[in-house]
């Protein structure tokens, strides 16, 4: 393959239909970004709408029409925009966007491949996500407004058509472009566990694969097996809703007028759809915790600590995210005995969390560290991990979870949690890989500035949001202003708002950062992070097969930072031992 | 439930439907059999309740009948007991939705076709509470948790705790589920 190095292409055939798996993982990111910014939209305009509930905004006219008459947000409308919101920054961003661009960018680099194992595969699989990204947008501009019964779509909401306007095709447009959006993933995901088992260099053993490889690896199979049973729940939702069955239904009245349905339980899905939920909560979050293991180890020039206890308890987290979906069903009626169960095990993940997360500490611990953007978004990340792990005990607890489940308090739990993160780890991805993907340079001050101004507005966004859901507010209301007992909260809302719209306009810096950088920015050096990996052993410009001549040979793990053996503070995985040297 | 009971309210079901059933002889109006159909909906769900209330041992002069008879149809707001345990059953005929008392830290979502329970004992009167926060207009709140339509945000009833003889009067006032003629 390394022959195909300089033969010429079509602008098609590079930049659109490519089977490169650099090209493609660009264009997982370019999706991402977009879906990103309109996920970020969504929410600016529901922000709005929560923070002054009876101010009008022209705004929300000028973007939604007829869905904000008067720039008044109706309130379907809110509703779509919250499960839209939710869909599009779980699946589109935080999935795809995020497995989909590092995993096809770094697994062939780190290994060692010259590509992926099918790169047609690959590329079908993008054009799934493309395709399932353009169904779900295109919801948007329906009739009846886009699907509107929640990010998790319970039926029977949304199984009966008749129950509100989102309920129509809007939800059809959603299960389609979310069985798109699963082929997508399978697709990738088997490509990326096969080629993580196969495809390894010569010397690459699975124990001298960087943490990120596992990350991902361990990812794929989350994915692999758990997204098949929200295709289940989709599929059978779908006939629920066109065909007249009740897998999902019973005892139903609508306007007084009893359906023909019995037998059935709405229960069932919760079952179906958390089973895929939960693991999928990890699948957002391992990627990544993978990368920022490998951008703290570089930048604390240190061996990441515990190298063997990271990986088992990435395998420990993937493993159990399978047996906790229950967590999410405390209050559906759930048997009490099984919720304790289901206690149990989601406590049993602090564990392996925790490990993480002093990990990281202990890698940091006395480092030379150098504070690049990728470093700041990672140390982010574990301050964000921690912070909202530390309430996911509290979500755990069955008991507990009875008073504040769907409210508030879950919202700024797992947007700190996941949505934090996951998007701070897919920052650091990005600033850390970018001279990678466009062998040019971002601007760091640029990259500073955005940094403190995301966490920030990010803690100023979710962390007031604890207090309100304490005090007891929904989430999911359109105004929660008109409750007396809420009074004492009330004034946090705006300035939530406030937070939402700064950090927003805060991305800007990225987006220019980003876009004008890859045309303008400094030429980047072939190794510009003094890093170990052996994506930064091949040239600066892209080629097919990566390396110009043989596949790299590897003789040592990749955390040989600062060795006193060595002279330099990092020592490629492609160096040879030293007579005498042990191995780590 | 008695054998009896039950067999009672089969035979009005059975009656009403006969009226039904039969078009070629009786002729009703739309509203008129609407009527009907909700009477042995009424009629069935009471079945069912009495039912599940078998397992309950109750003294020797309440009948498991009499039991029944004190459901009541209540709107707007809804008056407890204070200090006596309460066990709700939820049903839903629609949608999921979710009964969230913030103020007792309940919740249990309501689900169409499973009927789910959740006990507390209230501890303390709307109006201790009142004068405990200094706040005449205090009220305890049910609302909805769990998106259910356009209207979900202001899905809510007024829960009020009494003292039991305020209860009782209370419960007096109130419309009966089962109305007399429908025994």
């Amino acid at each position: 393959m390394g022959g195909h190095s300089h033969h010429q292409e079509s602008f098609v055939s590079k930049y659109i239909f490519s089977q490169d798996h650099k090209m493609i993982s660009k264009q997982f990111l370019m999706t991402a970004i977009f879906m990103g910014i309109l996920a970020v939209l969504l929410s600016v305009f529901f922000r709005l709408q929560l923070g002054w509930p009876d101010e009008s905004f022209s705004i929300l006219e000028t973007f939604l029409g007829k869905w904000a008459p008067g720039g008044v947000l109706d309130r379907n409308a809110y509703l779509a925009l919250v499960t839209i919101h939710g869909t599009i920054m779980v699946f589109f961003v935080l999935t795809g966007g995020l497995s989909g661009t590092f995993a096809n960018l770094l697994i062939p680099l780190q290994i060692g491949a010259r590509d992926m194992a099918s790169g047609f595969l690959n590329m079908l699989s993008f054009w799934f996500f493309l395709a399932s990204s353009i169904v779900m947008v295109c919801s948007l501009f329906l009739e009846g407004g886009a699907a509107s019964g929640g990010w998790t779509i319970y039926p029977p909401l949304s199984a009966l058509p008749q129950a509100m306007p989102g309920s129509g095709m809007g939800m059809t447009f959603w299960l389609l472009s979310m069985t798109l959006f699963i082929v997508s993933s399978l697709i990738g995901g088997l490509n990326y566990i096969v080629t993580i088992i196969n495809l390894r260099t010569k010397g690459m053993t699975m124990f001298r694969l960087p943490l990120t490889m596992w990350a991902l690896f361990v990812t794929a199979i989350l994915g692999v097996l758990s997204f098949p049973v929200l295709v289940s729940a989709v599929v059978l939702l779908m006939m629920d809703r066109l065909m007249g069955t009740a897998f999902f239904l019973s005892d139903i009245y609508i306007g007084g007028e009893a359906l023909d349905v019995t037998g059935g339980s709405p229960i069932l899905y919760q079952h179906l759809f958390w089973f895929l939920g939960h693991p999928e909560v990890y699948i957002v979050l391992l990627p990544a915790l993978g990368i920022s293991s490998e951008v703290i180890a570089t930048n604390s020039r240190k061996p990441i600590f515990g190298y063997k206890a990271m990986i088992g308890s990435i395998i420990a987290i993937g493993f159990l995210s399978f047996i906790v979906w229950g967590h999410h069903m405390f209050v559906t009626g759930m048997n009490p005995f099984i919720g304790s169960v289901f206690v149990f095990t989601t406590l049993l993940i602090a564990i392996p969390s925790a490990v993480k997360a002093f990990n990281y500490i202990t890698t940091l611990w006395k480092g030379n560290i150098r504070f690049t953007p990728a470093m700041l978004f990672s140390i982010g990340l574990v301050s964000t991990f921690v912070t909202g792990g530390l309430t996911g005990i509290i979500l755990a607890d069955s008991a507990l979870d009875v008073a504040v489940h769907d409210t508030y308090f879950v919202v700024g739990h797992f947007h700190i949690v996941m949505g934090m993160s996951a998007i701070f780890g897919m920052f650091a991805g990005v600033y850390h890989w970018y001279p990678k993907m466009f062998g040019t340079m971002m601007n760091t001050k640029l990259g500073y500035t955005h940094f403190w101004l995301t966490i920030v507005c990010g803690y100023g966004v979710f962390f007031p949001m604890h207090f309100v859901g304490l005090a007891g507010s929904p989430r999911r209301y359109y105004d929660e202003s008109q409750f007396a007992y809420l009074d004492g909260v009330a004034d946090l809302q705006p300035i939530i708002s406030v937070f939402a719209i700064i950090g927003s306009i805060a991305q800007v810096l990225f987006l220019f950062n980003f876009f004008y950088n890859i045309f303008r920015g400094q030429r980047a050096p072939e190794n510009p992070w003094k890093s170990n990996t052996l994506e930064w052993t091949t040239p600066v410009e892209h080629i097919h097969g990566n390396w110009p001549g043989a596949l790299p040979e590897v003789h040592r793990w990749a955390y040989d930072y600062s060795n006193p053996d060595h002279e330099k503070d990092f020592v490629l995985q492609t160096t040879p031992m030293k007579k005498g040297e042990h191995a780590h | 439930m008695s054998p009896e009971q039950k067999a009672h309210i089969e035979h009005r079901i059975h009656e009403i439907e006969k009226i039904l059933s039969s078009g070629e002889t009786t002729i009703l109006t739309d509203g008129a059999i609407e009527v009907k159909e909700d009477k042995i909906y009424r009629l069935q769900r009471h079945k069912q309740r009495l039912i599940e209330l078998e397992p309950f041992n109750f003294a020797n002069d309440l009948s498991a009948w009499d039991a029944g008879k004190d459901d009541k149809i209540v709107k707007g707001e809804f008056h407890l007991p204070v200090g006596q345990e309460v066990e709700f059953v939820f049903r839903s005929r629609d949608v999921i939705h979710s009964a969230y008392m913030p103020h007792f830290r309940a919740q249990m979502n309501t689900v169409p076709g499973v009927p789910t329970r959740f006990k507390f004992t209230p501890t303390i009167t709307t109006d201790e509470m009142r004068a405990q926060q200094g706040d005449a207009t205090f009220d305890y709140i049910l609302l909805c948790n769990k998106i259910c339509g356009a209207a979900h945000f202001n899905m809510a009833i007024k829960i009020v705790i009494d003292t039991p003889e305020e209860y009782k009067a209370w419960l007096s006032e109130q419309k009966e589920y089962i109305t007399d003629e429908e025994k």
